[in-house]
C-alpha cells in the first residue's frame, strides 16, 4: 500500500503549535484594536413573551457605557445564520438583532457597548426589562399539537421531508419486523474557546469583520445582504480557533457586532461567556427516530422505515438542511432494497439548534445502530456478523442521493476492527453477574466528503514560489484547529518534493484569498486538499517549464527532487528551486505563480467502525468506557498524528453523546446545564486511552487519495458505547443520553 | 462593585482589626474559589472582602493533645499530604483528595468550605463523623468553639456573626482502633459535585470483629449534612460482616427516603446510596 | 490597592482594582494572553498558572490573593527563546490542535512534575482532571507528558 510518500501520511505539529505553546498566538479574545469597544449581551430570561418595556436608565449610568441596543434602536431586518450563497434554498430569514418578541431563554434582548467587558457587563446587568409573557412550547409534541401558539409566522412545523427509494422486495425467506425509537438529546459543542467577533466600520464605507469562523465568503454574504453593502465593501478576515465542533459554524455574531461598530462608529469586541455560548447561540438538534425494519430470519435487510422529529428551537436557521440530511446517511451505510425516510424540523421555545459536528449522521446513525443492535439480538446472530451482511461493498450506488459512495471499505473496517478488538471472544464472553457488567459494542458510521451532488463545492487558489525557493500557498483556508493549515502544507509539499515548512499557507480573508463555500460538510481534505495537489501540480509544471528553459532541455527530460529539478540521467546537469526562482524573475521577467479552481467531481462515503468496552456499576449506575477502537476508512491520512487525533477527540465527544452530555430545559423553559459544573464533558480521568486504526486506500478523488476524517470519526461513537451498555445490561436502551439515573431506573426494572 | 474594599491582613491581629470593620455586607475569603466566582456572576457584591490568605498563622496542620489542629486557610492539598491527618482521620484524607480537580485543592481550603456551607460540602459530613470542633474568633480576638452542626444552619448559612471568622477546626484524634473513610458520588469519577457522600467512623474489635462508636455523616441529602444516628445505634455492637454491610445500606435508604420524600432525585439517591454504602464498607475492611 | 508579586520572574508592582480576578490582572494589565479563559468558573483549567508551585485557576484567585507571591504563567514556560520540554513534547506527540485548552495543560502538567517528576498515567490523569480539551481525548496530551516524566 505504501506509495512512497516523502511527507504524506507522517506525523507534523500543527503549523502553529509553537505559538500555541507559548500563548503567543493571539486569539479573537486576545485581540485588540484602538478604541476597542466591549459588548456584552442582555439574554431573556422567559421562554416566549413580548418584550414590553426595557429601562437603560440604570445602566446608562455605569461609567465606560457608550451605548445600549435593542429592539427600540435596531433594524427590525432579518437574516438567516445559515445563509453561504445569496440564492440559497430553505434558508427562512427569521432572526433579528434583537427579539421585541423573545421566543427561548436566552434569546438576545439587548447589548451594551462599553469601554471595557466589565463595565458592559455591569450596565448589562443593570437593564431592567419587563415581559408580557406567552405560553411557551417547550417540545415538538406540544409545539405540533397547539394550533393556537405560533412561535413563527407559518405556525411552528419548520420543515417536512420524504424520501421513498427501493422498491420492497419479494420476499423469498421468512421476515421478522423490529420497531425501536430513540432519542437523542441536545447537546452543547464545547469549544473551550467561547464565540468571539470584532467588527470595525472605517469612514471609507468598509466594514471589516475579524472572526473564527468557518466560512469568511458566508459571513461576507450575510452582512453584505443585511447592510445593504457591496460584497467589496465587507471584509472579513478568519482569525485563530479555538475549537469549533459546527458551533462556530453559523454566521451567529457578526451581524450584531458589526451593527454595534457601524453605530458606535469604533471597533466592537463581542465575547460570550460559557452561559451564554450555551444557552444562546446553537445546540446539536434533539432528534427522536422511530425505525422499522423487515430483515429476513437469515438476516438480510429489505426494508427501512423511518420517522425522525427534529427539535429546531425557535428560529429556522440550518434546521431545515440539517432536518433533510437525516435521510442522506442509512443508504450510504448500508444496503437496503427498500427504503422510506419522513421526517420534519418543529420549531419549540427552546434554544435554537444548529450545525454540529456530522451534520445529523450522529442522529440518525445512532438511532439506526442501536436499532441494528435490537434486530441482531432478535435474530440471535452476532451483532458483528448481521452488519457483515449489510453493509454496503465498495462503489455501491446510494439509492437515495443516486450517488456512488465510492472505494467505500466499511466491511473492511469491521473485519479489521472486530479481530483487533478480539470482538467474538469479548463478546461470548458475558458480562458478568456482580455488581460490575461488562459488555462490548460495536456501530458503524458513514458520511460524506463535501458538498457535490447538492451545493457549491468549488475552491480556487494561488500558490507561488519565491526567489529563495519557498512558496506560499493562497488559499481560503478555516482551520478550526485540527490542522487544516498544515495538512494542506504536505499536500503541496509532497506535489513539489520540498519540506513542508519551506510552504507558508494562509488562511482565508475575503479580501485576498479566493473562493471557497467553507470548511465544513466533510469537505476540506476531500476537495480543498485536491485543490492543493492541483494548484501544487499546476505550480510544478511551471518550475519545470522554466527549468527546461534555463537548462536548454526539454521539459520531459526534467524531473523534480528534493526542492531542485535534475535532467534525467544527469546528476550534474541541475537547478535548486532558488536557482530557478531568481533566474526566472531576473532573465524572464516571469513570476512563478500558479492559479487554479477545483470543482468537486464526487463525493464518496466517509467510514468509521467503532468499539466499545464498558463497565456499568449497576448499584450506582455510574459507567465507565474502559476500552475503546476506533476504525477509520479514511482513504490516505496525510498528517497521521492529527488524524488519529480526530479520533480520538471525536470518541471523547461520542462518550459524552452516549452517557452524560445534555442541554436539559427544564418546564419552566429554563437550561439546567448551563455551565461546565453542571454540563459535563468527559475529562481524563474517565477516557479510556482511545486505540486508532486506519484502513487506507486511494480508490477517490482526494489527494493522494485521503478522505474526510473530522466529521465521520463522531459519527458512530454514541452508538457503540450504547450497545455495550446493552450488552452489559440486556436491555435496549435508546433514550440518550444514558445516565446514572436512567441506568439505575432500568436494572431495576429489569 | 468598583467600591467593595478589600482588606489583607498579614496575621491575626491585623485580622482582628479588619474584623471591626466587618458588617451584615462582608465577605470573608479564604481560597477564593466560590467567592470569587459569585462575585463575578453577580450573585454576591460585597462592600468588604477580608482576605485571609495572607494570614500565614492559619496555614498548618499540628498534632497536640490528642488532637488534630488545622488551621482555616490550609488547602485541601495539604490536609490530603498531610501524614497526621492521613493516621488519624483518614476520612478526611479521601475527602480532600476526592474535592474538585488539582488547581481546586490547591486553592480551596478548609475553613472555605465549612464557611460556604454547601449542602454538598465534602468536608463537612467528615468533619461531624469526626466529632470536629470549629474554632471561632471575632474581632476583639474572643475564641469559641462551636459543633460543625450548630455552625451550619442551612444551605449556604452559618452561625456566624459577621465580625467572626473561622480559625481552626480541632479534631480529636481516633484511637488506633478506629477505621474511618468517605466516599461520594457525582457524575464521574473526578472534579464533581456530590450527589451523596458518607463519611464513617467507627471503632473496631478485632478480636470479637464488632463495631462500636459508629458515626455516620451523610451529605447531598437536604439543605444541610446531618449525622445519621439512626443508623449508627443499628450499628453499634453489630458483627462486623457481609450482613452489616447490607444492613447499612438499606438503612441508608431509609434514610434516604425519609429526608428528602417526594424530591426529583430521591428514587437514585435511595437506590445509589446502597452502592455507594457498599464502597464505604469495603474501604473500611 | 498597591500590591506586588513576581511573574514569570520579574517583579511587578502595581495599583490595581481589588476585586479584578487573577485572570484579568494577567491578560488587561500585563498582557499576558496566553492564559485563557474557556468558561469563568474554574471547571475548564484553560486559566491554569502556577501560584508557588501549585497550579491553581486564575479566574478563582481575586488578585490581592497573590501578594508576595511567584506566578509563572505559560509565556514564563520557555526560557531564552528555547521551548520548555512540556512544550516541546506537546508539538511532537500533536498534542496541540486547537490550542485554546493548551496553556492550561502545560500549566497542570507542569506544576505536576515539579512536584513529581515521575508521575504513572493515572497521576496524569488525575493531574489533568481540572483541565478540559474537546479536541483531542486526552490521549497525545497524555503520552507527551509521560515522555517528559521519563526523559529525565
Amino acid at each position: 500500500m505504501s506509495k512512497g510518500f516523502k511527507y504524506v501520511g507522517n506525523t507534523f505539529p500543527c503549523s502553529d503549535a509553537a505559538r500555541k505553546v507559548t500563548g503567543d498566538l493571539l486569539y479573537g479574545t486576545d485581540m485588540k484594536l484602538p478604541h476597542l469597544l466591549h459588548a456584552k449581551l442582555l439574554l431573556s430570561s422567559i421562554p416566549h413573551g413580548i418584550v414590553k418595556r426595557i429601562d437603560t436608565s440604570r445602566a446608562e449610568k455605569v461609567p465606560g457605557v457608550i451605548k445600549i441596543f435593542s429592539h427600540l434602536n435596531a433594524p427590525d431586518k432579518m437574516f438567516n445564520s445559515f445563509r453561504i450563497i445569496p440564492g440559497q434554498e430553505l434558508c427562512i430569514e427569521d432572526e433579528p438583532l434583537f427579539s421585541r418578541r423573545v421566543k427561548y431563554v436566552g434569546d438576545r434582548v439587548a447589548a451594551v457597548a462599553a469601554t471595557s467587558l466589565a463595565a458592559a457587563r455591569e450596565a448589562a446587568a443593570l437593564i431592567d426589562v419587563e415581559y408580557e409573557e406567552l405560553p411557551a412550547l417547550l417540545t415538538t409534541e406540544e409545539a405540533l399539537s397547539n394550533k393556537e401558539v405560533k412561535i413563527q409566522p407559518g405556525g411552528n412545523l419548520a420543515h417536512e421531508y420524504e424520501v421513498d427509494v427501493g422498491e420492497v422486495p419479494f420476499k423469498a425467506e421468512e421476515c421478522i419486523t423490529v420497531e425501536s425509537e430513540t432519542q437523542t438529546q441536545r447537546t452543547h459543542h464545547g469549544a473551550l474557546e467561547p464565540h468571539v467577533c470584532l467588527a470595525y466600520y472605517d469612514c471609507s464605507g468598509k466594514l471589516t469583520v475579524w472572526t473564527p469562523t468557518q466560512g469568511v465568503f458566508g459571513v461576507r454574504t450575510v452582512l453584505a445582504e443585511f447592510f445593504g453593502l457591496s460584497y467589496s465593501k465587507v471584509r472579513v478576515i478568519k482569525i485563530p480557533m479555538g475549537g469549533s465542533f459546527g458551533g462556530k459554524q453559523e454566521f451567529l455574531f457578526e451581524p450584531l457586532t458589526a451593527f454595534m461598530a457601524m453605530e458606535t462608529k469604533r471597533p466592537v469586541k463581542l465575547l460570550l461567556d460559557r452561559e451564554e455560548c450555551i444557552i444562546h447561540t446553537r445546540v446539536r438538534p434533539a432528534v427522536k427516530t422511530k425505525i422499522k425494519t423487515v430483515v429476513t430470519k437469515s438476516g438480510k435487510l429489505q426494508e427501512f422505515t423511518a420517522d425522525s422529529t427534529l427539535d429546531a428551537g425557535a428560529f429556522s436557521g440550518s434546521a431545515p438542511d440539517y432536518t433533510s440530511s437525516l435521510a442522506l446517511k442509512v443508504t450510504k451505510l448500508y444496503r437496503i432494497p427498500h427504503y422510506k425516510h419522513t421526517g420534519r424540523a418543529v420549531y419549540t421555545n427552546t434554544v435554537k439548534s444548529g450545525g454540529a459536528r456530522g451534520w445529523a449522521a450522529p442522529e440518525i446513525i445512532t438511532a439506526t445502530e442501536v436499532h441494528m443492535d435490537q434486530v441482531a439480538r432478535k435474530l440471535k446472530m452476532d451483532p458483528v456478523e448481521f452488519r457483515l451482511q449489510n453493509l454496503v461493498h465498495p462503489y455501491d450506488l446510494d439509492l437515495v442521493l443516486n450517488l456512488s459512495v465510492g472505494d467505500a471499505r466499511v466491511i473492511e473496517c469491521l473485519e479489521r476492527g472486530a479481530e483487533a478488538f478480539h470482538w467474538k471472544e469479548r463478546y461470548n464472553q458475558g458480562m458478568g453477574r456482580g455488581r460490575y457488567r461488562r459488555g462490548i459494542g460495536a456501530a458503524c458510521g458513514a458520511h460524506k466528503n463535501g458538498m457535490y451532488g447538492g451545493f457549491v463545492d468549488c475552491t480556487s487558489m494561488v500558490m507561488k514560489m519565491n526567489e529563495d525557493g519557498s512558496f506560499n500557498l493562497n488559499a481560503s483556508l478555516h482551520d478550526v484547529g485540527c490542522g487544516t493549515v498544515t495538512a494542506m502544507g504536505i499536500i503541496a509539499a509532497e506535489v513539489l518534493d520540498v519540506d513542508p515548512n519551506l510552504i507558508t499557507v494562509t488562511e482565508a480573508d475575503t479580501e485576498l484569498t479566493g473562493y471557497d463555500p467553507g470548511c465544513y460538510g466533510s469537505r476540506v481534505i476531500y476537495n480543498v486538499g485536491a485543490c492543493a495537489k492541483e494548484t501544487a501540480e499546476k505550480l510544478k509544471e511551471k518550475i519545470l517549464e522554466c527549468a527546461a528553459f534555463i537548462l536548454h532541455k526539454p521539459k520531459e527530460y526534467l524531473i523534480i527532487e528534493n526542492g531542485s529539478v535534475f535532467v534525467k540521467g544527469t546528476e550534474y546537469l541541475s537547478l535548486t528551486y532558488k536557482e530557478i526562482a531568481e533566474k526566472t524573475l531576473q532573465e524572464n521577467y516571469t513570476d512563478l505563480s500558479a492559479a487554479h479552481t477545483y470543482y468537486s467531481p464526487s463525493n464518496p462515503g466517509s467510514y468509521s467502525v467503532q468499539f466499545a468496552e464498558v463497565e456499568v456499576d449497576t448499584e450506582t449506575g455510574l459507567t465507565r468506557v474502559t476500552d475503546f477502537l476506533a476504525v477509520g476508512d479514511v482513504g490516505r491520512a496525510i498528517n497521521r498524528g492529527m488524524v488519529e487525533g480526530q479520533f480520538q477527540g471525536a470518541v471523547q465527544m461520542g462518550i459524552g453523546y452516549a452517557l452524560c452530555e445534555e442541554v436539559k430545559i427544564d418546564e419552566q423553559g429554563k437550561p439546567v446545564n448551563n455551565s461546565f459544573k453542571k454540563y459535563h464533558l468527559v475529562n481524563a480521568p474517565d477516557m479510556p486511552d482511545v486505540q486508532v486504526l486506519l484502513i487506507e486506500h486511494e480508490g477517490d478523488d482526494g489527494p493522494f487519495g485521503a478522505k474526510s476524517v473530522g466529521e465521520i470519526s463522531a459519527v458512530p461513537t454514541a452508538a457503540a458505547v450504547i450497545n455495550a451498555v446493552n450488552h452489559a445490561l440486556g436491555t435496549s436502551l435508546s433514550d440518550m443520553p444514558l445516565t446514572p439515573e436512567k441506568l439505575l431506573a432500568a436494572v431495576k426494572n429489569r | 462593585m468598583g467600591n467593595t474594599v478589600v482588606l489583607t491582613p498579614d496575621n491575626l491581629s491585623e485580622l482582628r482589626e479588619a474584623l471591626k470593620q466587618a458588617a451584615p455586607n462582608s465577605k470573608i475569603l479564604a481560597g477564593g474559589t466560590d467567592l470569587v466566582l459569585a462575585m463575578h456572576e453577580n450573585r454576591c457584591s460585597p462592600d468588604l472582602i477580608i482576605d485571609l490568605s495572607g494570614v500565614k498563622e492559619l496555614k498548618y496542620v499540628r498534632l497536640e493533645d490528642g488532637h488534630l489542629h488545622i488551621g482555616a486557610v490550609t488547602t485541601f492539598t495539604q490536609i490530603k499530604e498531610n501524614e497526621f491527618v492521613r493516621k488519624h482521620a483518614l476520612c478526611l484524607t479521601e475527602a480532600a483528595a476526592l474535592i474538585g480537580s488539582n488547581q481546586i485543592r490547591n486553592a480551596g481550603t478548609i475553613g472555605g468550605n465549612i464557611g460556604n456551607a454547601s449542602p454538598a460540602g465534602d468536608t463537612i459530613p467528615v468533619l461531624m463523623a469526626l466529632e470536629a470542633r470549629i474554632r471561632v474568633m471575632d474581632s476583639l480576638g474572643q475564641v469559641e468553639e462551636k459543633d460543625v452542626d450548630e455552625l451550619i444552619v442551612g444551605s449556604g448559612k452559618t452561625s456566624l456573626k459577621c465580625d467572626q471568622v473561622i480559625t481552626e477546626v480541632i479534631i480529636p484524634v481516633l484511637g488506633d482502633d478506629y477505621r474511618s473513610t468517605f466516599v461520594k458520588l457525582g457524575s464521574r469519577r473526578a472534579v464533581t459535585i456530590s450527589k451523596l457522600n458518607i463519611a464513617l467512623v467507627v471503632k473496631y474489635n478485632h478480636v470479637l470483629n464488632t463495631i462500636s462508636d459508629v458515626r455516620v455523616g451523610l451529605g447531598a441529602i437536604g439543605v444541610k449534612a446531618f449525622r445519621d444516628r439512626r443508623v449508627e445505634e443499628i450499628l453499634n455492637g453489630q458483627q462486623a460482616d457481609d450482613h452489616l454491610a447490607q444492613v447499612l445500606a438499606e438503612e441508608l435508604s431509609m434514610t434516604v427516603q425519609k429526608a428528602i420524600p417526594g424530591r426529583y432525585s430521591l428514587p437514585y439517591k435511595k437506590e445509589a446510596i446502597k452502592g455507594l454504602a457498599h464502597d464505604a464498607w469495603a474501604n473500611l475492611s | 490597592m498597591q500590591i506586588e508579586f513576581k511573574v514569570n520572574g520579574k517583579s511587578c508592582s502595581l495599583d490595581i482594582c481589588p476585586t479584578m480576578r487573577l485572570i484579568d490582572l494577567l491578560r488587561d494589565e500585563l498582557g499576558l494572553t496566553g492564559t485563557k479563559e474557556g468558561c469563568g468558573e474554574g471547571e475548564c483549567g484553560a486559566c491554569t498558572v502556577i501560584i508557588d508551585g501549585e497550579a491553581v485557576n486564575s479566574c478563582l484567585v481575586l488578585a490581592p490573593q497573590v501578594r508576595g507571591k511567584e506566578i509563572i504563567t505559560v509565556e514564563g514556560l520557555a526560557g531564552d527563546g528555547e521551548l520548555d520540554s512540556l512544550q516541546q513534547k506537546f508539538i511532537e506527540h500533536s498534542a496541540v490542535e486547537c490550542g485554546f485548552c493548551t496553556p492550561g495543560m502545560l500549566m497542570s502538567a507542569k506544576a505536576l512534575l515539579m512536584k513529581n517528576p515521575h508521575p504513572s498515567e493515572e497521576e496524569i490523569r488525575q493531574a489533568l482532571a481540572g483541565n478540559l480539551c474537546r479536541c483531542s481525548g486526552y490521549s497525545k496530551i497524555i503520552e507527551a507528558v509521560k515522555d517528559v516524566a521519563s526523559l529525565s
